[in-house]
């Protein structure tokens, strides 16, 4: 007898025909839209209203120059006796990359600044500092005041400037023989010693620019906001993938799922929940995305916004295996819950990874939602473009996700 | 034999208990059986499996030719009536009898047709326009019947269908029945309420430790 979907009356008993499934499957999907239909229709209104508000706060210029500045920090140089280290000094500091502005003041000046936050620290160099490097005895040290109102910046810019002086130390050791060689040449013992000072300065500043001092990752280089607004994308890209777990577990094994599938089978169904998590996914992540491209952080949002249904999809195609694993479905929910904020946290959402312990770090680089943040933040840094193996990277846990659903959705524990 | 349903040596093991045991019955076209049974006796286990919902470990199953694992063509056959109502409460009856309609592929022209003609149905003809959610035990069991019988299915198999329904839904439901029978439609009716299945019924099979008993 050959396949048909229609009996000896013509009735159509269970689709067969392409546009008999097609109708199906629509039939399906407007049914689970139709479900979610309150859910999706407060969800917009309350994030059209979110941007309504919020965008006009940061569509301005200085708002967004805000936004776009790195954690940057100015400090004062104090130096009374203008000596030739001071201004040496400064010179090459003002090309690190961490420091916004290096100010010359005097002591009275460095300390108003401090008063008023406009730095946060100021160093005071002592009047014969430069005899002390040349001699390696101190007498008097190099004082830095932090600003107490911003102690953890300072701090790290404290840590920084200790590490340039021992920088100094070592590469002052390993240019004396080139003062030497001056000194003979042109027989000026003074200017000797300032080449060599300069000589030592500039390539300690050159391992600076090059972040060998700081470990990746480790540092305050970028905006914590542009992270926090990362982390937020991520989360609403996953969270839609946590209906489709509901929806999976809640219909698992019942008679209404029962009766779907002997009409329409097991896969159509499972599409129209992952399609029904796209409308989701649509409306929760795509006005934020609007939003940030009006305030002019993205330039393009097509990028980013494939970095974010990677996420989706890779999330949504593991919550169908989970949706239908053989437990109770609190439990199910549970074990869903626990597996999307661990896979928030491995991918650097809630901490950066940078913060973990290194093997724990070399791990997180493996979980799925660490290329997709790694990527988000630099689309939100870079104006919205994502290098194109950020983007493939992001969709690198789709494929084993979808390998899983399917073969749980096909288990042959029962017909599908 | 005239093609009838045809079940021979099925068994089916679950959670380690050995539910089905070498179970084996031929039921022609055209007639009602009943299977009778205490509850957990495996009577929902049994229909599930000519259902084509769950597999099972062994034996073979026919009916009008066609072999239950030739599953498209066995699911274009049947017509199932799952024990639960089973049917999205949110939903009006009408709502119910489109979108079931449409799951099944049939075309928006047909479907407002099928809707149309169900109004006249005296199965859900005087609750059409309630919710599912608003209908009492017997109607619900009426409108989960009708969805059942979508595309005029040649084998119904109807688990515990009169449970919850008042007596006029069960004689309503019961004519309906006995009149696909007179239309050589072949009807499986699982039931531990042995008195329903007696009047309904041709004939009765009481499923116990596995195996069917007071077979003819």
């Amino acid at each position: 007898m050959e396949r048909t979907s229609k009996n000896r009356d013509g009735v159509i008993t269970v689709p067969a025909s392409f546009s008999e499934r097609m109708r199906s499957f629509l039939a399906i999907f407007r049914h689970d839209l139709r479900v979610a239909r309150t859910g999706l229709l407060v969800v917009i209104l309350l994030f059209s209203v979110l941007v309504a508000l919020i965008v006009p706060l940061f569509n301005r210029d200085d708002k967004l120059d805000l936004l776009r500045t790195q954690l940057n920090f100015s400090v004062s140089i104090v130096d009374e006796e203008d000596s030739f280290f001071g201004k040496l000094f400064v010179e090459v500091v003002k090309d690190v990359q961490y420091l916004d502005k290096v100010h010359f003041d005097t002591f009275e000046k460095a300390k108003e600044r401090l008063d008023r936050d406009e730095t946060i620290l100021f160093i005071t160099l002592p009047p014969d500092l430069f005899q002390q490097t040349r001699t390696g005895s101190v007498k008097e040290p190099v004082q830095l005041y932090l600003n107490p109102r911003k102690s953890m910046e300072a701090a790290n810019i404290a840590t920084l400037i200790r590490q340039y002086y021992f920088a100094v130390n070592r590469v002052y050791g390993t240019v004396f023989g080139y003062q030497k060689e001056h000194e003979k040449m042109g027989g000026d013992e003074d200017e000797s010693w300032r080449q060599t000072t300069k000589h030592a300065l500039s390539s300690m500043a050159a391992y600076f620019a090059k972040n060998r001092f700081v470990e990746t990752g480790r540092s305050p280089g970028k905006s914590a906001i542009f992270h926090a607004i990362s982390g937020i994308l991520i989360l609403l890209a996953f969270i839609p993938a946590m209906g489709v777990l509901f929806q999976t577990s809640r219909l698992r094994g019942t008679d209404l799922e029962d009766r779907m599938t002997l009409i329409a089978g097991r896969v159509a169904p499972a599409v129209s929940r992952l399609m029904t998590g796209l409308i989701w996914w649509i409306v929760l992540v795509i006005p934020i995305l609007v939003a940030l491209r009006v305030v002019g952080i993205l330039q393009t949002l097509l990028p980013i916004a494939l970095v974010l249904l990677g996420v989706y999809l890779a999330g949504a195609c593991f919550m169908l295996f989970v949706g239908r694993a053989n437990a109770p479905t609190v439990t199910v929910y549970q074990v869903g819950w626990l597996i999307f904020f661990a896979l928030l946290l491995f991918g650097g959402v809630f901490y950066p990874v940078s913060l973990f312990p290194v093997w724990l770090r070399i791990s997180a680089h493996f979980t799925p939602m660490y290329a997709p943040m790694q990527a988000v933040f630099t689309a939100l840094t870079e104006n919205g473009s994502v290098p194109r193996n950020g983007i493939l990277l992001s969709f690198w846990a789709v494929p084993p996700a979808l390998a899983l659903a399917f073969i749980r959705i096909k288990r042959k524990h029962s017909c599908g | 034999m005239n093609e009838g349903l045809y079940v021979r040596n099925l068994t089916k093991t679950l959670r380690g208990t050995q539910v089905l045991k070498n179970l084996s019955f031929e039921q022609p076209k055209g007639t009602i059986y009943g299977i009778s049974g205490d509850n957990g006796a495996g009577k929902s286990t049994f229909l599930k499996i000519l259902a084509s919902v769950l597999i099972p470990d062994g034996g073979h199953v026919s009916f009008s030719g066609v072999d239950l694992s030739n599953k498209a063509q066995w699911r274009s056959l049947i017509g199932y009536v799952p024990q639960e109502v089973a049917l999205d409460d949110r939903l009006r009856v009408r709502e119910t009898l489109a979108f079931w309609a449409a799951v099944r592929g049939v075309p928006a022209s047909t479907r407002r047709a099928i809707v149309e003609s169900a109004k006249g149905d005296p199965l859900i003809a005087d609750f059409i326009d309630k919710p599912i959610r608003e209908c009492s035990g017997g109607m619900a069991r009426r409108a989960s019947l009708v969805v059942g019988l979508f595309g005029d299915p040649a084998l119904l198999l109807l688990d515990e269908p009169f449970s919850g329904a008042d007596a006029r839904s069960r004689t309503l439901m019961m004519e309906r029945l006995q009149h696909l029978r007179d239309r050589n439609r072949t009807i499986l009716v699982a039931s531990h309420v042995e008195t329903t299945l007696a009047t309904l019924c041709d004939r009765v099979l009481h499923l116990k430790d596995g195996y069917f008993h007071n077979v003819d």
